[in-house]
């Protein structure tokens, strides 16, 4: 996967799991003030991007640190860069 | 008004709405079955009680968890608990007549007899029961120095399941096998049920073992006594099946099925959290949660084999037994699936009967799942007539005791199941956890709606009544309900 291949499959399950507007997927933005997300979401949001690519999110750390959009796409392709 | 409504009158949601009565709420229960803790009542039959939901459970010795929940909730004077056997309150017994294994109550010595039966297992059995009470030990509100449920759902993940856990800690299969029997207690099968959560719901009867005089139903009349002098309304025969909520998306109310509306600012859904989903509109909740409730994992179906006996059964007082089938050829097999059979006496005071729970899978029976109690087609009594001679030639040959002094017996099958006790696919304890899922939590999206009931902790009347305290806990805070729990003995 490609580092744009990445970030649009993470946006499109976003935009798709918790009912978000595409075209506020830009990756400044905060998931919790912008996109509306609380803590509640984090496990919901955690699941979504198991799901979409299929390796387990352990890092509890690194998922409570997450702010922006753009620190999801970062997350997520360390962890596949790890993976590979 | 009320301040909050609990949908279903199971143990947990009683709990949870004397739990929040005596923060001063006012509080109504709705139940959609004629009677509260229908599935802990039991029923009589050829002059026998059959307990059916509730048969023992540890935790409720004097200074222990569930003691101090009853004395908390204003019953502990009505509840006499009675301790099982201590030398043996359960057995494990082997079909090819190799083992017969007494579980005694206490570390030490629960640790002891299973190395008598397997002296050279000594480490593994130490470390399982050591790691079992490691989590036992440490329940929130059961202790009340550990930290909240919801504190971190990582770490609830992050674990193994019961068979890769036994796999790593031994290579004696029947040793696997032995401690792999107490899953028909929460009904999750071993490579499917996380350690931990395994080790909540077992690891308790490590320490006591007991019953309550008059069994479940004097459980559920000690609290419908005391909601009624708490002042909390309890609707029976009554269905919740919206709710609803404020032009800014709170609870506001229900509706009952009757077309009732009680209106509330608080609802606690103690019944399955899939229900839910059919009493909020679509939009209120996000895809990815409205999946997360539809697909809960449900428990293991069962057949229940109800028998009267006559004699007493010496072996079953005080005394639970586990049947694991070893030698058996396939076909003579505990009918269907798993290689077990769990026997408990009818009652805490009389042996001559009992309760057998195989567990057995809900899509033997789907060719009749149409059907309702009482009105079945002639298939489906023919195939529970020859469930029932199958279980009964094998459970005469296996348990010697047994040979020959079963007069009368019933069976109920998943369908039974599904029917009386409201569960998808005839489960024996709702919807659980597996390896990899997240547990739900109390809190959800929706403001002024909370989770509770046995699906969000554990199953059995322990792990519901932890659940009531948890989800009450969220809504009056965490500190503020400890505290009180902590004036209680
Ligand atoms: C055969 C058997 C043996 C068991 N033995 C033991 C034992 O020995 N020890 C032990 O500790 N535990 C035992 N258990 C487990 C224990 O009984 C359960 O885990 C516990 O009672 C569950 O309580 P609950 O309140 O969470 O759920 P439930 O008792 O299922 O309560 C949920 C209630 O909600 C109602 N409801 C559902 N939907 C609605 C709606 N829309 N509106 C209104 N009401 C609704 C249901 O009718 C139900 O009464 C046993 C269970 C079974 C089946």
């Amino acid at each position: 996967m490609t580092e744009q291949e990445i970030i649009e499959t993470i946006n499109a399950a976003l935009v798709e799991e918790f009912e978000l507007d595409a075209a506020d997927m830009k990756p400044e933005l905060s998931i919790y003030q912008d996109l509306g997300l609380d803590s509640l979401d984090t496990v919901d949001m955690v699941i979504v991007l198991e799901g979409a690519f299929k390796f387990k999110i352990r890092e509890e750390a690194e998922i409570k640190q997450i702010r922006t959009l753009g620190d999801i796409h970062k997350f997520v392709q360390r962890k596949l860069n790890a993976e590979a | 008004m009320y301040d909050a409504v609990v949908v279903g009158a199971g143990i947990s949601g009683l709990t949870n709405a004397l739990v929040l009565a005596s923060f001063g709420k006012r509080v109504a229960v709705v139940e959609r079955a004629p009677q509260a803790g229908a599935l802990l009542r039991g029923f009589d039959r050829w002059g026998v009680h059959f307990d059916t939901g509730f048969h023992y459970a540890g935790g409720m010795a004097a200074g222990e968890g569930v003691q101090r929940f009853f004395s908390f909730l204003g019953i502990a004077d009505q509840l006499n608990i009675i301790p099982m056997r201590q030398n043996c309150f359960d057995r494990i017994m082997t079909t090819d007549y190799r083992i017969n294994l007494e579980l005694p109550v206490g570390a030490e010595s629960f640790v002891a007899a299973l190395v008598a039966e397997f002296p050279a297992e000594r480490e593994a059995v130490t470390r399982f029961v050591a790691d079992l009470l490691q989590v036992a030990d440490n329940l929130p509100y059961l202790n009340m120095y550990t930290q909240a449920i919801d504190a971190s759902v990582f770490a609830v993940v992050e674990d193994v399941s019961l068979a890769d856990y036994l796999f790593q800690l031994t290579s004696n299969q029947r040793l696997r096998q032995v401690l792999s029997l107490h899953c028909v207690l929460h009904g999750v099968p071993a490579a499917r049920v996380p350690f931990r959560f395994h080790a909540s719901v077992i690891g308790p009867y490590i320490r006591s073992a007991s019953i309550i005089e008059g069994g479940g139903q004097a459980l559920i009349a000690a609290m419908e006594k005391r909601l009624h002098d708490c002042g909390v309304d309890l609707l029976c025969s009554q269905q919740v099946i919206r709710f609803h909520l404020s032009a800014a998306d709170r609870i506001d109310g229900v509706e009952l099925a009757d077309g009732q509306m009680l209106e509330c600012k608080v609802v606690v859904c103690a019944a399955h959290p899939g229900c839910v989903i059919d009493c909020l509109p679509t939009l209120m909740l996000r895809p990815v949660y409205r999946k997360r409730l539809q697909g809960l994992h449900e428990t293991s179906s069962a057949c229940l084999l109800f028998a009267r006996c006559r004699r007493d059964v010496e072996l079953l007082s005080g005394s639970n037994l586990y049947v694991l089938d070893v030698d058996s050829p396939h076909k003579q097999r505990f009918p269907f699936d798993n290689n077990m059979c769990y026997l408990t006496a009818a009652n805490g005071r009389n042996n001559n009967g009992f309760m057998a729970i195989v567990p057995a899978y809900y899509d033997n029976f789907t060719p009749w799942n149409d059907s309702l109690t009482g009105l079945r087609p002639a298939a489906y009594y023919a195939e529970k007539q020859n469930v029932t001679q199958l279980l009964l030639q094998r459970l005469e040959k296996a348990v010697p005791q047994l040979d020959n002094q079963i007069d009368r017996c019933e069976l109920a099958t998943p369908l039974t199941l599904r029917d009386y006790m409201y569960s998808s696919d005839g489960a024996l304890y709702g919807a659980q956890r597996q390896v990899d899922d997240y547990p739900l939590q109390a809190t959800t999206r929706v403001e002024g709606l909370y989770l509770s009931g046995q699906a969000l902790v554990a199953p059995g009347v322990m792990g519901a009544m932890v659940s009531a305290f948890n989800s009450c806990g969220v809504i009056l805070g965490r500190d503020r309900l400890i505290g009180e729990l902590k004036k209680c003995n």
